[in-house]
């Protein structure tokens, strides 16, 4: 189950480079053209709408593209952290944490330069083996799972150290200050060194 | 949260995370009977040993005498599930310890109990038990238990408590004064359990003064009347002529005030 999840953490992690991919290169869905062409004309006749729309249509075209590749994202996060709750359960206990520091900053740096590889691969093919690659090292240095997309959810990146000395990646919505009465009892296990906090 | 954690078969293996839930995984025994460890005894069907102050005593776990995160174990990976050496649950204050037996793990086939029910194979589950066999109690630093051989492995050094005499120690005790071998017995004939007994009479025997033992000696010659006597020395030719001998450096034979009859007591509990 955990590598179902994991997978999903990872396209998602790596989907907004596609979307920088996407707006640099001008991909977008034109072979749509055709189809909404046909609807247009059954569906609707003529009116001032879809003449607007025809005279418009490469402008709407890449605006529409790029906000149903965003959608998609969006979307993807919302099935991965429906995924959550079916990974194995943990818990922090009180008083057991001896540091907290946030690890949001940590993360942008590399995330930056994906968004740069995404913005220099010359097309599709190499952007997809680039990316591969990238998404087979995550998945097996079971590092980091950073999807900034989390953000939007509220959800917040911290390395936590216990007081056996063990530090690990807790992902939280509770904003994290003194490790005082830090206590988690819902969390879930992506990998031994990631935890996501269900709470909130 | 209460964590089910399984220890593997090895030196160097850490514990590792099996389940972690909110629901009690095993139940908690009934503690109200306990006696303090001691080898003679023998406890009843509902008693437990206990040893207080346990953590000073220092038979180390790796797991109850540090603060317990579940976050630090690892996740059991399919492959690990056959060389479990004992299952550890930890509910609140209590560490609830389970040495797995090759029976638990089964590779049967097996169906669930449901109105459509499907064959599986080749999928092993591993059933836990209910008994016990050890319980540590952070809350008062107290180990509870009903055999030292069980857990032996779950706590290094702890067999100490319950040791086997050495060849050495064998050899020692068999050539006390009062003690003389017939020919079929040598002191590698010596079984496991009289080894265990032997320990324990050279540790008597160490604590009596000479007087006290010649006691002890005239005591036994009363009761064991079985075995042979060659002057002041007891003849060894069997393992039951040795136990014997055993029982009575231990003192556990006595008659009853009404009515006499001699007695062994079984199992010895200071009063």
């Amino acid at each position: 189950m955990s590598y179902i999840f994991r997978l999903f953490l990872i396209i998602n992690s790596l989907s907004l480079s596609f979307l920088i991919f996407a707006i640099d290169k001008k991909v977008t869905l034109e072979w749509m053209e055709p189809i909404f062409c046909n609807i247009c004309s059954f569906a609707v006749g003529k009116n001032i709408l879809t003449e607007f729309i025809g005279n418009n249509f490469y402008i709407m075209l890449n605006i529409s593209s790029y906000l149903f590749y965003f959608t998609c994202i969006i979307l993807l996060s919302i099935v991965s952290v429906y995924f959550i709750k079916f990974l194995s359960s943990d818990s922090i206990e009180q008083d057991t944490l001896t540091n907290i520091e946030p690890a949001n900053d940590a993360f942008l740096p590399s995330y930056l330069g994906y968004f740069f590889v995404a913005l220099s691969v010359p097309d599709i093919e190499i952007f997809f083996v680039v990316f591969g690659i990238i998404a087979i090292f995550i998945f097996y240095s079971r590092i980091s799972y950073f999807n900034p997309i989390f953000f939007i959810f509220g959800f917040k990146f911290f390395y936590v150290i216990n007081s056996n000395n063990v530090k690990v990646l807790l992902i939280t919505k509770k904003e994290l200050k003194t490790t005082k009465s830090a206590k988690f009892d819902q969390l879930k296990r992506i990998t031994n060194y990631t935890f996501i906090d269900t709470e909130g | 949260m209460n964590y089910l954690l399984a220890k593997l078969t090895g030196r160097t293996s850490e514990f590792l995370k099996v389940i972690a839930t909110t629901s009690n995984i095993l139940a908690t025994p009934d503690l109200t009977n306990v006696q303090n460890y001691s080898p003679e005894y023998k406890l009843e069907d509902d008693e437990w040993f206990k040893l207080d102050d346990f953590l000073a005593k220092d038979y180390t776990n790796g797991l109850i005498e540090n603060t317990f995160n579940g976050t630090t174990f690892n996740q059991i990976t399919t492959d690990k599930y056959k060389d479990i050496k004992y299952l550890c649950c930890k509910q609140n204050n209590l560490y609830l310890f389970q040495k797995m037996s090759t029976n638990q793990f089964l590779s049967k086939k097996w169906f669930k109990v449901t109105d459509s029910p499907t064959l599986q194979t080749n999928k092993p589950i591993i059933v836990i038990n209910e008994w016990i066999d050890a319980v540590y109690d952070k809350g008062n630093d107290t180990l509870y238990f009903k055999d030292v051989v069980k857990i032996k492995q779950m706590f290094k050094g702890i067999e100490a408590l319950y040791r086997t005499a050495t060849q050495t120690e064998v050899n020692a005790f068999l050539s006390t004064s009062f003690i003389s071998l017939s020919s079929g017995f040598t002191s590698n004939d010596v079984k496991a359990a009289n080894r265990k007994r032997i320990a324990m009479a050279l540790d008597t025997l160490n604590s009596f003064s000479p007087s006290e033992v010649l006691q002890v000696v005239n005591y036994t010659k009363s009761y064991c009347t079985s075995v042979p006597i060659n002057g002041n020395m007891f003849v060894i030719e069997t393992e039951e002529h040795l136990k014997l001998v055993l029982y009575g450096i231990e003192q556990r034979y006595y008659t009853t005030s009404i009515k006499p009859e001699k007695r062994l007591a079984n199992s010895i509990l200071e009063i």
